[in-house]
C-alpha cells in the first residue's frame, strides 16, 4: 500500500513521501452486505461462527458440569457486539446484569471477611468498600487477565481494534475490555438459566477462589496500574 | 525502503501505545485517590483488616435510644427491632458531614447498598422486558436507582436533613441526640464554602471546602446505607424485599415513550432479516379524504401474511412509518408472563429455577 | 443530568410509608383554655404515643392558645386550634391531624383519577366491519 520515495536534499536529510492509496466505498441503495459468520483471529485463520464443539470447549472446560450452559447461550456470551456489526446474538445485556451481579459478589465478599474493626455492623466490616483494592477486584484490566488466564480469550467472537497493525498490547487492541465483557457476561449467563444461588456459587468457586483467582491477579497487578 | 516502511508501522504502534498509557493511568488516579482515608492492611486483600484511618466511632446504642425521629423513622419504615437505631443513625450520617469526622459516617454502607439496588431493579426489568434495547433498560432502571429518584424516596420515609450550621449548634448547645434523627451531611452554601470577607481569618481550609456534598447525593446515600443495614442485620432476602417494595414496585416509569426509532422502517427491516422473516411490506389497510385537508391513512406493515403493526397518519409516508415504529414497539416491550427473577432462588438454593428468556440483542443499523 | 427521567414515587402501591411523621402537642401551663390538652397530655399520651411508633410526639409549652401541629412528608403542615375542648375532643382533632396526608383540601369530581392508561384503548371508525362504517 505504501509507495515510498527516499530522495537526499543536500544537506543529507532524508525526506520520505508517502502515497496511500484508499477506496472510498459509497454506500449503494438497496445492495445487501454478505453476512460471513466467521471472524479472522489474530492468526489470519477463518474461525466460523457455530456452536461446533470447538470453539465452545474452552468456555465449557471453565464452567465444568455444574455450571455448563446450553450450546446457544454459550456462543452468545462469547460473541461481541463488534463482531458482524451486531448481527448475530451478542453478549450487550448478559454483561450489563452480570456486571451488577459480580460487584454484589465481590463486595459481599470482602465485607464478610472476620473483622475486628469497631465499627463493623453486626460483624460486617463495611469499610472495607471504597479502598482501592476494593475498587481493583472489578476493573477491566484484572477481569480481562482473569479471561486471559484461563484460555477464555481464543474463544471470543469480536473485533480487533488495531487489528490492521499486527501484535498489539491486550490493553490496545481492546482485548482486556471485551474479555471483562465476556466475563460478566458469563456471570449474567448463570443468572439467568441457574438462578442467582447458582451465580453466587460460580462467583465464589471460580473467580474468587484458586491460583488464579480475580483476588489473586488484582493484587498482582495492584502496583503496576 | 523495507526497512524504513517497518520503522514508520513500529513508530505508529509507539505513539499509540502512549496516548493508551497517559488514559491509563489518568483512570488510575480516579480509583487510588480515596487511598488516603483507609488504613490499609500489610496484606491489601485482608479485607476484615480495613479500617478508616481517622479513627471514628460508631454512635452508642444507648446514645441513638434517646433519638425520637430514630424511633419514628424505624417504625415508620417498618424495620422491626432487629435493626439498631445506632445503624439507623449512621445511616443518616453522610460522608461529609461534621459528625462524620467523630461518628462513623455510611459511606460503605452506601456503597454496598447501591450495588443491590443496582442489581435488583435491572434484574427486574431485564426479566420483565427481555427485549428492551440496552439504552432503554439503562434509562428505565436509571430512573429507578439514580440520585434524584432515591432523594425522593428519602423526602417520602419523612427524613429531615440536618439545617443547623457548627455554629448553631455550638451556641444553642443543642443535645448530640436530636441531630441523630436527622440526615447530617456538609453542606455546599453555608457550612463549607461561605466567602470570607476582608479581616476575616478563614477557619475552614481548601480540603474541608471540597468535601462539600449536594442534598440530593446525601439523601441517595442515606436511603442506600439503610438498606445495607437491612441486609448487615436481616439478611439479604429482606433486603431485596424491601427493595422490590420501596423501589421497584412503588415506582412508575412509561417505557412505551422512551423508545425513538430514528429509522424505523430500516430497523424493522433488518429486524426482520435476522429473525428469518419475510422482508415487511407496507400496504393500506382504509383510507378517508384523500384530497381533503385532513386525510387520513390507516397502513399495515406484514411480513408474508402476518401483521407485523399498524398505523395511522395524514400522509401515507407518515402511516407508514407509524405502522413500522409498532411493530417494532410490539418486539421490544414483548413481556413474558409468569417469570421468575433469577434472585428468587437466593433464599433457598433449592429452590425450582425456570430459566429466563434471552434476548439476542438490540438491532444495530 | 436533569433532563433525565425519573420514576414517579406512588405511596401506598408495594408499600406504605405513613404521612404524618411529627406531631406537636402545644399547651400553655396557666392558661384556661389549655384545661383539657393538659389533662390529655397527662392521661392520653403515653398510650396513643405507644400506639403509633410511627409518628415522633414533640410536646411544647407555650403560653397562648394550645394546638395541634402535624407534619407531613410532603414538607406541608396542619395546625388546628384546640382552645377549650375536652379531651375526647381533642382526641378527634388529633386522629384527624395523623389520618391527613398533608396535601392541601381539594374536592374530587371524577371517580377515578390514574396515571395509568386506559386498558379499554381509543374507539377507531376504521377498525369496524367495513358494512358498518359510515359512508359520506
Amino acid at each position: 500500500m505504501f509507495n515510498l520515495l527516499p530522495r537526499s536534499t543536500a544537506r543529507g536529510v532524508t525526506h520520505t513521501f508517502i502515497r496511500s492509496i484508499s477506496y472510498i466505498k459509497t454506500p449503494v441503495r438497496g445492495l445487501k452486505k454478505a453476512q460471513d459468520s466467521a471472524m479472522i483471529t489474530a492468526k489470519g485463520e477463518l474461525r466460523p461462527w457455530s456452536t461446533d464443539a470447538a470453539n465452545l470447549s474452552g468456555l465449557k472446560d471453565f464452567l465444568g458440569s455444574e455450571f455448563a450452559l446450553p450450546d446457544s447461550l454459550a456462543l452468545q456470551v462469547l460473541t461481541h457486539k463488534s463482531f458482524q456489526h451486531g448481527f448475530k446474538g451478542y453478549n450487550e445485556k448478559l454483561a450489563l446484569i452480570g456486571d451488577k451481579l459480580l460487584k454484589v459478589h465481590i463486595d459481599s465478599y470482602a465485607i464478610q471477611q472476620e473483622s475486628t474493626n469497631v465499627t463493623r455492623v453486626n460483624q460486617i466490616n463495611f469499610d472495607c468498600l471504597g479502598s482501592p483494592m476494593n475498587k481493583f477486584l472489578s476493573n477491566t484490566n484484572v477481569l480481562g487477565e482473569f479471561a486471559l488466564r484461563h484460555g477464555l480469550t481464543d474463544s471470543i467472537y469480536w473485533k480487533c481494534r488495531l487489528d490492521n497493525l499486527g501484535q498489539s498490547s491486550p490493553a490496545d487492541s481492546g482485548l482486556y475490555s471485551v474479555a471483562e465483557k465476556t466475563m460478566t457476561a458469563i456471570v449474567g449467563a448463570i443468572s439467568l438459566h441457574h438462578g442467582g444461588a447458582k451465580a453466587a456459587q460460580f462467583v465464589n468457586q471460580k473467580l474468587l477462589q484458586g491460583e488464579d483467582s480475580l483476588i489473586n491477579i488484582a493484587d498482582e497487578k495492584y502496583d503496576s496500574y | 525502503m523495507l526497512r524504513v516502511s517497518q520503522r514508520l508501522v513500529s513508530s505508529r504502534v509507539g505513539v499509540s501505545s502512549a496516548v493508551r498509557a497517559l488514559s491509563t493511568s489518568t483512570a488510575c488516579l480516579s480509583f487510588k485517590h480515596s487511598q488516603r482515608v483507609f488504613n490499609t492492611p500489610q496484606n491489601r486483600t485482608d479485607f476484615g483488616s480495613y479500617s478508616l484511618n481517622y479513627n471514628p466511632i460508631p454512635i452508642p446504642e444507648s446514645e441513638a435510644n434517646l433519638s425520637p425521629a430514630l424511633h419514628a423513622l424505624r417504625s415508620r419504615l417498618q424495620l422491626t427491632n432487629e435493626y439498631p437505631l445506632s445503624t439507623l443513625g449512621r445511616a443518616l450520617t453522610g460522608s461529609k458531614s461534621i459528625d462524620g469526622e467523630k461518628y462513623v459516617n455510611n459511606a460503605g454502607m452506601a456503597q454496598f447498598g447501591k450495588n443491590l439496588i443496582n442489581y435488583y431493579v435491572t434484574e427486574h426489568f431485564l426479566v420483565k422486558y427481555p427485549r428492551l434495547p440496552t439504552k432503554v433498560l439503562n434509562e428505565v432502571a436509571y430512573a429507578h436507582f439514580s440520585e434524584s429518584s432515591l432523594s425522593s424516596t428519602s423526602t417520602l420515609w419523612g427524613i429531615e436533613v440536618n439545617n443547623s450550621t457548627i455554629i448553631d449548634s455550638l451556641i444553642s448547645a443543642e443535645s448530640e441526640q436530636l441531630r441523630f434523627g436527622k440526615l447530617r451531611f456538609a453542606k455546599q452554601f453555608e457550612d463549607l464554602t461561605s466567602q470570607a470577607d476582608e479581616g476575616i481569618i478563614e477557619l475552614t481550609t481548601k480540603d474541608q471546602r471540597n468535601r462539600a456534598l449536594g442534598e440530593t447525593t446525601a439523601r441517595a446515600q442515606a436511603v442506600q446505607a439503610i438498606i445495607a443495614g437491612i441486609y448487615a442485620h436481616r439478611g439479604r432476602q429482606a433486603a431485596r424485599e424491601f427493595i422490590i417494595n420501596h423501589l421497584i414496585k412503588n415506582k412508575k416509569v412509561d417505557i412505551d415513550t422512551l423508545l425513538q426509532f430514528p429509522q424505523a422502517t430500516r430497523e424493522l427491516s433488518r429486524l426482520c432479516t435476522r429473525e428469518g422473516l419475510e422482508s415487511p411490506v407496507s400496504r393500506l389497510l382504509a383510507e378517508t379524504g384523500r384530497n381533503s385537508a385532513a386525510p387520513v391513512f390507516i397502513v399495515g406493515v406484514f411480513s408474508g401474511n402476518n401483521k407485523l403493526g399498524e398505523g395511522q397518519g395524514a400522509s401515507l409516508r407518515e402511516a407508514k412509518t407509524r405502522a413500522a415504529v409498532n411493530a417494532l414497539k410490539g418486539w421490544y416491550l414483548y413481556s413474558p408472563l409468569d417469570v421468575q427473577v433469577p434472585s428468587i432462588t437466593e433464599a433457598d438454593a433449592n429452590t425450582q429455577f425456570k430459566s429466563v428468556y434471552v434476548d439476542k440483542g438490540t438491532v444495530v443499523i | 443530568m436533569s433532563s433525565r427521567l425519573t420514576a414517579k414515587t406512588l405511596n401506598g402501591v408495594g408499600s406504605f410509608v405513613h404521612q404524618c411523621k411529627r406531631v406537636t402537642l402545644r399547651y400553655s401551663n396557666w392558661g384556661g383554655s389549655s384545661n383539657g390538652m393538659r389533662a390529655f397530655i397527662k392521661n392520653n399520651l403515653k398510650d396513643i404515643a405507644s400506639q403509633n411508633p410511627q409518628i415522633e410526639f414533640l410536646v411544647e409549652q407555650k403560653s397562648g392558645h394550645p394546638l395541634i401541629r402535624g407534619d407531613y412528608v410532603n414538607g406541608r403542615d396542619k395546625v388546628v386550634c384546640v382552645r377549650n375542648l375536652d379531651p375526647n375532643e381533642i382526641m378527634v382533632k388529633f386522629n384527624l391531624t395523623k389520618n391527613s396526608s398533608g396535601a392541601k383540601l381539594k374536592t374530587n369530581n371524577k371517580p377515578v383519577e390514574s396515571i395509568n392508561e386506559s386498558v379499554r384503548g381509543i374507539w377507531s371508525p376504521f377498525h369496524i366491519d367495513p358494512q358498518f362504517r359510515h359512508k359520506v
